[in-house]
């Protein structure tokens, strides 16, 4: 048997949010590129009207939420099907990060931090998953941080503490929906070279941090991006639970 | 994605257990990527036959038969690979056996057998081709471990997780021996892949959330994936390819 190299992207409908800028742009121009349809989704309105005009292809939409609310959570799947009648993939890229020794971290910040990054990704996939479970079919991608495996670097402690629980909901889902033929992973980047990632960071921070990456640099938006594209294509159909690291071996845990 | 060649394509890569089962199905993966493949096996016949269907098809691959638990057959191996091919730019350690016998039961013998195979060969083939890979500034080195390498496996499988637990963590360290030359080094854990080493064993389906037992192409995947270069951040890394069944 000949092995096809087709990804199986062709008609899917994926909502990737974060999309305006860094990986998640990254992954909606990649995804568009493979023939899928794009719902994006941010709360940087300009941003993604700019990210959008490089789209290939047509019957795209994209729209503006700030998914701190739970409620603009299900307004943008409820979006997506009204648009597309169906969501195939759910690549949850968006984050938000508040560069913050842990003793200075207010509650403000740590309420905005964990709505944003952490409740959002849970009502998204709540709203998502039963249009995938009736059609048995999804894949759904949600982005985590090594920082939330083994404890947060460069004054990012509140960041790290949302993102390890994208762990016990991805696992959740894994489980529970497996049987529906849905997968859910985890893709958790390293330092790579976003306006989110160099966030506040010094140029001498940024060489002493690409010294310690065993390939001695930071990653590219689109070298995490082709990450979560391949968990949702039909190359990577029985991984399933899995935090896949793109961080050029910084973290290595096991 | 799929409209760009990778860089793998051209490159010479070395494919061992390529007779059947997940190794076929990784050869059958890389030629159509456009790799040149030397498959090592023992089952020259086996490595021979996939050889000619590849060509077939348009691909390009030579059988090379070799003991993997013979220290010095593995560096012969991999010498007549580059006079065939050119220099080396990948390999993927696919060879593995598993004894069905107790730890109780497992000799001295036993145990000098599976860890030949399954760790050393892997660690002697990685620095047999390390010196093509750092000239060349780029390459790609997948190794097949096992969940069996995190959980310890079945009561059945006695030193198979052993083994598998020192290809893991032999990832690692020649990830970052060769990470400053470009070159990515990783593993793939699967668990229960329909294959002749698993036979009989469907009935664990059921406690795979996925609900099936995985297939050789599957895996056969992820290994693309690992050598393409939408893969070049990243390096230490085992990829669970096993339908939930381990999720740690």
């Amino acid at each position: 048997m000949a092995a096809s190299l087709d990804l199986g992207l062709e008609g899917r409908v994926a909502i990737v949010t974060g999309a305006a800028s860094g990986m998640g742009r990254s992954v909606a121009a990649l995804l568009a590129d493979a023939g899928a349809t794009v719902h994006g989704v941010d709360i940087d309105a300009d941003g993604l009207r700019r990210a959008r005009a490089s789209w290939s292809g047509a019957g795209h939409s994209a729209g503006v939420a700030d998914l701190g609310q739970v409620q603009a959570c299900r307004d943008v799947v409820s979006d997506a099907v009204s648009r597309h009648r169906r969501v195939d993939f759910l690549v949850a890229v968006h984050a938000l990060l508040i560069r913050k020794e842990l003793a200075d971290v207010e509650e403000a910040d740590f309420d905005r931090l964990w709505t944003v990054n952490a409740r959002s990704q849970f009502f998204l996939c709540q709203a998502v998953l039963p249009g995938m479970a009736e059609r048995r079919f999804g894949r759904i991608v949600l982005f985590t941080s090594p920082g939330g495996f083994i404890g947060a670097t460069v004054r990012s402690s509140a960041y790290a503490t949302t993102k390890s629980a994208s762990l016990g909901l991805s696992r959740s889902i894994a489980r529970r929906y497996g049987p529906c033929n849905i997968t859910c992973n985890l893709v958790s980047p390293g330092v790579i070279d976003t306006p989110m990632g160099n966030l506040d960071l010094s140029a001498d921070e940024i060489a002493a941090i690409e010294h310690a990456i065993p390939l001695r640099r930071r990653g590219t938006p689109d070298e995490v991006a082709r990450a979560a594209v391949f968990l949702v294509s039909e190359w990577a159909g029985y991984v399933n639970g899995h935090v896949l690291v793109v961080d050029g071996g910084n973290t290595m845990h096991a | 994605m799929e409209q760009t060649r990778d860089t793998i394509a051209g490159k010479a890569i070395i494919v061992t257990g390529a007779a059947r089962g997940i190794g076929q199905a990784i050869g059958d993966r890389l030629a159509a990527m456009g790799a040149r493949l030397a498959l090592f096996d023992i089952d020259a016949d086996a490595i021979r036959a996939n050889a000619g269907r590849i060509a077939d098809r348009g691909g390009a691959a030579v059988a090379v038969p070799v003991d993997l638990s013979d220290a010095d057959a593995i560096v012969g191996a991999v010498a007549q690979a580059r006079r065939q091919l050119g220099s080396i730019g990948g390999l993927v350690n696919n060879a593995g056996i598993i004894q069905l016998k107790s730890l109780a039961d497992t000799t001295a013998d036993d145990f000098d057998l599976t860890i030949a195979i399954n760790l050393r060969a892997p660690f002697l083939l990685i620095q047999a081709v390390a010196p093509d890979l750092i000239e060349q500034k780029w390459g790609r080195v997948v190794s097949i471990a096992s969940s069996a390498g995190k959980t310890g496996g079945s009561s059945a499988q006695g030193v198979y997780g052993v083994s598998k637990s020192g290809v893991i963590c032999l990832t690692k360290s020649w990830a970052r021996e060769l990470a400053p030359h470009g070159a990515t080094v990783n593993s793939i854990s699967p668990a229960l892949i329909e294959t002749d080493m698993i036979k009989g064993l469907s009935e664990f389906a059921r406690h795979i959330p996925v609900g099936r037992l995985g297939r050789p192409d599957e895996v056969a995947a992820t290994v693309g994936f690992l050598m393409s270069d939408g893969a070049a951040f990243i390096t230490g890394e085992d990829i669970d390819v096993n339908g939930g069944f381990l999720m740690d």
